[in-house]
């Protein structure tokens, strides 16, 4: 009798045709030897699919598509700095000529200028705040962080930029390693290109990062991308009143607009490259107008399916509304910053989250929201940094747990404007415990802690490795200063959000035990039971997370 | 894990095509949501055929941003799985590839080899389990890349030979052949490496 061969039994174990003869079958009844045949190759297969599985574990697959938009949205930048590098013996001939070098000087020396006094003012006005001025200030967010809107001459630049993307797209898609494509042949090109346009800004629906790069706009030819740029920096020069209520009208505006020109307006500025890079270098990595996202929409898009849309208002301890306030889903890293009436939206899978809300002036708020039903909303109470009298002020922000908050987006109507009834001040006084961590810190370490502050809300707007990491290093230097107790553990409990963040960017070894170190230092310091709680979360984050090569 | 459970991901695939549609137009939450449906499948061919998790991690990442990038050229009616398993098992090919030149240390049997002191309750069993688990991955690893491949599809992903096919781009025919090949070849260096040990 003759046995059957390897390939009628494996196609036999696959259920194919090929394997299903009747002849088969007669054999296989009769013939113990290929039954056993059979069984091993069935045994073997199964072994090898339980020997080649792995389970990452829920937590990786519930970021997974968020690291893909990341890592997207990283490789469309990169493709445009390629681009850019390619266009280089151009782009350098720009800049030696004599007369423009001049010209690049004097934009500079301008620029340098504006931050020097921006940055001063900005020491100044930390260090003398009071909570007084807190709740007189109709806009706790400083002048300077008021963001410049796209005015009428970058949305030329903007359309320009625009009508170049497709070519772009296409000489991009031609180096895909995927040739494959079971594609009809009279596809054009341009349904990739408007996808890589709305693409990764979209994609993160709620997190709005306003001003994401539009990965297929093109470099903007230079003279247009310093325009935009010099505006940038010169704008919060004549931070006149009026001047930037207009502006917050504008970006009213601009806001009903499509995402598009945002987005090509921060194309254009990259494509001002490096000039544009050490600018924001100088001004200790809080350049205006850059931290400041363009159009500072606090509106998330509609929901992806299975998520639900956070809303909420941050309001100071006097219902007002703060504006440019971070606002990040710490547990899965989404961030928003909130509009000119406080509101934000963000989109989040349902369960339990930590939010935290950072504003410059406030102290920065932490607590857990439950995501659930259509739709959730909360409302933040920021408390003011009391730095002068030392005194502690009402102080770590509060969930109104529960309570329904109609949120009303449109800037007539709020509520906030109005002052708030005494009683939800005695409220505020009563129900909070005095916790300022800087209190009693030196006027040096509040400075340092200012800028940190600014890395991280920065980093938190647009998280990159390289903005955490710049968060993790400003919070190292303030450590050098910060004295009190309090103060040094929530600097190195900012680190390790830092590091944190990092590692979820990209994990790998290195950066898994830099964040475990950072967690560790925090629980060796006098971490408040809330740091100890985060640090402890994340430490199992990181060690039940997936690891990464060197 | 069900038969069922592995062969579909999650979600409605009738309603594919017009995800596919939508995100060709640009609508970013309709491709995240494929990304969604598909980062199962497309992690455990990676696993399969790197047996590391950080470069089954780089690996399953690439290869969205790979489809993402070709996704305009994709025919909404096609089936997606078998295209994103090309994909990624194209991209541990050249992973090899790069490898073969460079070789380097994985950290996996270090950390896995951790793993086993933290919750089992047989520590014999688990780590025998642990040593059986290595032997066939050892085995598996001295098979020819296209042989890993056609049994990673099979075992791992449970594509049929017609989708297996369309994944490698060859004939059925060839992938029955092969497929058989990849089986006694598995078969006889398990055998070989019993013998050793």
């Amino acid at each position: 009798m003759k046995h059957l061969t390897d390939e009628q039994l494996s196609a036999r174990l696959d259920q194919q045709p090929a394997g299903r003869s009747e002849e088969i079958e007669r054999h296989l009844t009769d013939c113990a030897q290929c039954r056993n045949a059979l069984a091993a190759l069935t045994a073997q297969d199964r072994f090898l699919g339980a020997a080649l599985a792995h389970d990452p574990g829920e937590e990786y697959f519930t970021t997974f598509a968020a690291r893909v938009e990341d890592r997207l949205r990283a490789e469309s930048l990169r493709g445009a700095q390629a681009r850019l590098g390619h266009d280089q013996a151009p782009w350098m001939r720009w800049f030696q000529a004599p007369r423009r070098i001049a010209w690049i000087g004097a934009v500079a020396t301008v620029v340098a200028g504006a931050a020097i006094v921006i940055v001063t003012s900005r020491d100044e006005r930390v260090t003398t705040i009071s909570a007084l001025e807190i709740r007189s200030a109709p806009q706790p967010a400083p002048v300077d962080l008021v963001a410049p809107p796209p005015t009428s001459e970058s949305k030329e630049a903007d359309s320009r930029s625009q009508a170049s993307a497709p070519s772009a797209t296409r000489a991009q898609s031609r180096d895909d390693a995927v040739a494959l494509a079971p594609a009809p042949p009279a596809e054009p090109g341009a349904s990739p290109a408007r996808m890589r346009q709305v693409g990764p800004a979209a994609q993160r629906g709620a997190d709005v990062r306003p001003p994401e790069p539009a990965p297929a706009a093109a470099p903007a030819p230079e003279g247009q991308g310093h325009r935009v740029m010099r505006r940038n920096y010169a704008q919060p020069l004549d931070a006149d009143k009026n001047l930037a209520a207009n502006q917050a009208k504008k970006v009213d505006e601009a806001r009903e607009e499509s995402s598009a020109p945002a987005s090509a307006t921060l194309q254009a500025r990259d494509a001002a490259g490096s000039m544009t890079e050490k600018q924001r270098a100088a001004t200790g990595g809080s350049a205006p107008g850059f931290a400041a996202p363009p159009v500072a929409s606090g509106l998330a898009a509609a929901p992806r399916a299975g998520e639900v849309q956070l809303c909420g208002q941050v309001v100071d301890p006097d219902g007002r509304p703060v504006a440019h306030a971070s606002v990040m889903l710490v547990t899965i890293g989404r961030t928003t910053t909130s509009s000119d009436d406080g509101a934000f939206c963000l989109n989040a899978p349902e369960g339990s989250f930590e939010l935290s809300v950072m504003a410059v002036g406030f102290q920065t708020s932490r607590m857990q929201v439950r995501v659930a039903g259509e739709r959730s909303d909360v409302r933040v109470t920021m408390s003011a940094i009391s730095v002068l009298d030392g005194l502690a002020k009402p102080a770590g922000g509060r969930l109104d747990a529960g309570e329904p908050m109609k949120l009303n987006t449109s800037t007539g109507e709020k509520s906030a404007a109005k002052p708030a009834p005494p009683a939800a001040k005695d409220q505020a006084k009563a129900k909070t415990p005095p916790v300022d961590p800087f209190a009693g810190e030196s006027k040096a370490a509040i400075g340092l802690t200012t800028t940190a502050m600014e890395a991280t809300r920065f980093a938190s707007t647009y998280p990159t490795i390289p903005t955490w990491e710049k968060a993790a290093k400003a919070w190292g230097s303030a450590t050098t200063a910060l004295k009190t107790p309090s103060g040094r553990s929530e600097a190195f409990y900012r680190i390790a959000q830092a590091k944190l963040m990092v590692w979820r960017q990209y994990p790998n070894l290195a950066r898994k035990n830099d964040a475990l170190s950072a967690c560790l230092a925090v629980l060796s310091g006098a971490p408040t039971p809330e740091q100890r709680k985060d640090v402890m979360r994340w430490m199992t984050e990181v060690r039940s997370g997936p690891i990464g090569r060197d | 894990m069900s038969e069922a459970q592995r062969r579909i991901p999650s979600g409605d695939p009738a309603a594919e095509p017009d995800l596919i549609r939508a995100a060709q137009k640009g609508d970013a939450a309709a491709f995240a949501e494929l990304v969604r449906r598909y980062q199962r499948a497309v992690y455990r061919t990676a696993y399969a055929l790197t047996r590391n998790a950080a470069d089954a991690d780089d690996l399953a990442q690439e290869a969205f941003v790979r489809a993402y990038r070709a996704l305009g050229r994709f025919r909404p009616d096609e089936p997606l799985h078998p295209w994103l398993s090309r994909i990624v098992t194209n991209l541990a090919f050249s992973l090899f590839r790069s490898r073969k030149r460079r070789p380097e240390t994985p950290l996996e049997p270090l950390l896995e080899s951790g793993r086993q002191w933290s919750v089992d309750d047989d520590p014999a069993q688990a780590a025998e389990d642990q040593e059986r688990r290595q032997h066939m991955q050892n085995a598996f690893a001295e098979l020819k890349p296209e042989h890993q491949a056609v049994l990673t599809l099979r075992v791992v992903q449970d594509l049929s030979y017609e989708e297996m096919a369309k994944t490698l781009g060859v004939p059925v025919g060839t992938v029955m052949s092969r497929l058989s090949r990849a089986r006694s070849e598995l078969k006889a260096r398990l055998g070989l490496r019993s013998a050793e040990s």
